[in-house]
């Protein structure tokens, strides 16, 4: 299955066809790309002429369902191990579970 | 512990104190954070009489992170673009960090320190907007909030090493390892270098009291204390920088800050994006 994730590559990583995920701004607050936008080779070098380091993008990627839940796995356990010193339940419970939602919704289908 | 040949609290203290400070220009511009008078000529005069101070503003300003078309070649032109307090907070985090490079030896390891520091500064820049407390002395806090651990591991690297294995032995927090080896933990030698370098109040609220129990009725009667606390442990959760456990989360701090999970859930995304953009620009 395909599944969309998003990610902050270096400008110079940028190719034409790759989706903007958020709006490319400058320091000044000023939107240069809007996101949504479908980068071109010509996109790109007016961005590198303006110094822009590094944009958000958004990627297609191919993954089977069980790579995506191997995945999924693989971060609850990180959670299980940066918590096990703490009470699972209390405050601490519902900080784990709140973490824990976060990394699995950037892996959902 | 006080058998012979081992350092005591005290000779740890006097040690602590004899190392050198941030440079006193960074001292002098951290201190104004509070200051409502402070003003952006003032700024722009102390950086401009400090030529490497200046050559490193110019460099970071022009770095693919602000991404300024043209270029900035003077600090004034640099405030004007950027605003006074976004160039005073990059001076503070920048010479800050420069220090804890400069003086890295003995048990020391900067870039994970750095990191940490960076991480925890994110979270409490973030955070510090919705509680309205300042964020740029948030950002400084945290830049600091450890500078006791740094003292720990120059002054006494060998003790220090001991504590890093008990720790790993023992599978416990730094503080219990560090008070079961040394009688001391980093939060009381980092208070004594904070107040020795005369840093505000906030800062040495925030070094002396970042740690804090669940349970315990822990109050350090301070704001920024409070906040410094949640955002390490927010830190350690989202793994910003190397992070190998999380430690107890005080709610009783979240309640005097009157800030909610619900409130700060939405907000670790933008936590994510500003550590990566920090750790690049500080290189760690």
């Amino acid at each position: 299955m395909t599944i969309i994730r998003v990610k902050l590559i270096p400008l110079a990583n940028a190719s034409s066809g790759m989706v903007l995920e958020k709006d490319v701004q400058n320091s000044l607050g000023q939107v240069l790309l809007k996101s949504g936008i479908v980068l071109s080779e010509q996109s790109i070098s007016g961005l590198m002429k303006k110094n822009i380091g590094h944009i958000s993008v958004l990627y297609q990627e191919t993954c089977s369902e069980e790579e995506l839940a191997a995945e999924r796995i693989k971060a609850s356990e990180r959670i299980n191990h940066l918590f096990r010193n703490v009470a699972q339940d209390g405050t601490m419970g519902v900080l784990r579970q709140m973490i824990l939602d976060y990394r699995l919704e950037k892996l959902s289908s | 512990m006080n058998t012979p040949g081992v350092m005591t609290i005290n000779d740890i203290l006097e040690k602590a104190e004899r190392l050198p400070s941030p440079p006193g220009t960074i001292m002098n511009i951290i201190r104004t954070l509070e200051d409502g008078d402070a003003t952006a000529e003032q700024l722009a005069k102390q950086i401009e009489a400090d030529v490497g101070l200046l050559t490193s503003v110019l460099r970071l300003v022009n770095s693919s992170h602000y991404a300024i078309s043209g270029g900035v070649t003077s600090i004034r032109q640099a405030i004007v673009m950027l605003g006074f307090e976004a160039i005073r907070n990059l001076v503070c985090i920048n010479g800050i960090s420069d220090y804890f490079h400069r003086n890295s030896f003995g048990a020391f390891n900067y870039e994970n320190f750095v990191r940490h520091s960076i991480g925890v500064g994110c979270v409490a820049k973030v955070f510090a907007k919705s509680v309205s407390l300042n964020p740029d002395t948030a950002f400084v806090a945290a830049m600091l909030h450890d500078v006791g651990q740094f003292a720990l591991a120059i002054t006494a690297p060998n003790e220090y090493r001991v504590v890093i294995e008990h720790m790993k032995k023992n599978d416990c927090h730094v503080v219990e390892a560090e008070l079961a080896v040394l009688g001391v933990d980093h939060t009381k030698i980092g208070g004594h270098m904070a107040k020795h370098w005369q840093l505000p109040e906030a800062i040495c609220d925030a070094i002396v009291g970042h740690h804090q129990t669940s349970d315990s009725n822990t109050d350090y009667g301070s704001s920024m204390a409070d906040l410094t606390h949640v955002a390490e442990v927010f830190a350690h959760a989202l793994e910003l920088g190397s992070s190998d456990q999380v430690p107890l989360l005080s709610d009783n701090a979240m309640l005097r800050l009157r800030l909610s999970f619900q409130k700060v859930s939405k907000s670790f995304g933008k936590i994510e994006e500003e550590y990566a953009d920090y750790a690049q620009m500080m290189g760690v």
